[in-house]
């Protein structure tokens, strides 16, 4: 109920960061979450929205930039 | 439990309608779960003729899609909304060239905070969300525990959001 907003920021991200991972399971854990109040669906969308900002701008790096380890920048 | 066609799916979706509907509707479509459930069945029919390995997964990842492309339609939609009465001040409205150094600029700023991490950091995240690879085949990959590799998607995680939030904001 009186969750901080930074942990309920942190949750977010977690429980976006697990629905990621192709393997992810627990959807019913996730439901039961996003129950608990409507400020979890919207923390939730933001983290979502998040990641897939990030990784939506690092797949338009060229094909030379990809492997940062072999490139001095 | 490998599932062949749209009958076998089907099934799943019927012994599991009461979980994908309370997870729907806790994911944003609320009293229109149903409604939502049915249009994503049609959308799954027309599309699933090959096998799939964990028909329950499929069928869970597949209505976090829906809601996924439901919010971003409305997204946008409400954006053209607020375009058209803020004429002229549309990103749409900024010259190519100028969206173009944006888009270069923010994937400066990313691969920097990622490399900023560390380059184990910046491999398990790309790993993670470019390559598609989940945490434990990275912590096999890697030698690591899965609680690391999680920390470290973690990190970069909030990075990137702390990141995307300043250059919002600037």
């Amino acid at each position: 109920m009186t969750t901080h907003p930074s942990e309920l920021t942190e949750a977010a991200r977690l429980w976006a960061m697990r629905v990621a991972d192709p393997s992810f399971g627990d959807w019913d854990g996730l439901t039961r979450w996003l129950e608990i109040s409507p400020a979890h669906l919207a923390a939730y969308e933001a983290a979502v929205q998040d990641g897939e900002w990030a990784a939506a701008i690092l797949a338009s790096e060229a094909p030379a930039e990809k492997d940062p380890s072999r490139h001095q920048r | 439990m490998e599932t062949h066609g749209s009958s076998g799916l089907h099934a799943t979706l019927l012994d599991n309608r009461g979980r994908l509907l309370r997870f729907l509707a806790a994911r944003g479509a609320g009293s229109d779960a149903e409604d939502v459930l049915h249009d994503l069945w049609q959308k799954i029919a027309v599309a699933a003729d090959r096998p799939v390995a964990d028909p329950v997964s499929y069928l869970f990842r597949a209505a976090e899609n829906h809601m996924r492309d439901i919010r971003r339609a409305t997204f946008s939609r409400e954006k053209r909304q607020l375009d058209w009465h803020e004429l002229g001040n549309a990103p749409e409205d900024e010259p190519v060239g100028e969206r173009i150094f944006i888009a270069r600029e923010q994937l400066q700023h990313v691969q920097a905070a990622l490399a900023a991490l560390g380059s184990r950091v910046d491999h398990v995240f790309r790993r993670y969300r470019l390559d598609g690879v989940g945490q434990a085949e990275i912590a096999s990959e890697l030698g690591m525990s899965l609680s690391s590799v999680e920390k470290d998607l973690q990190k970069a995680y909030r990075t990137l959001a702390e990141l995307r939030t300043k250059l919002n904001t600037e």
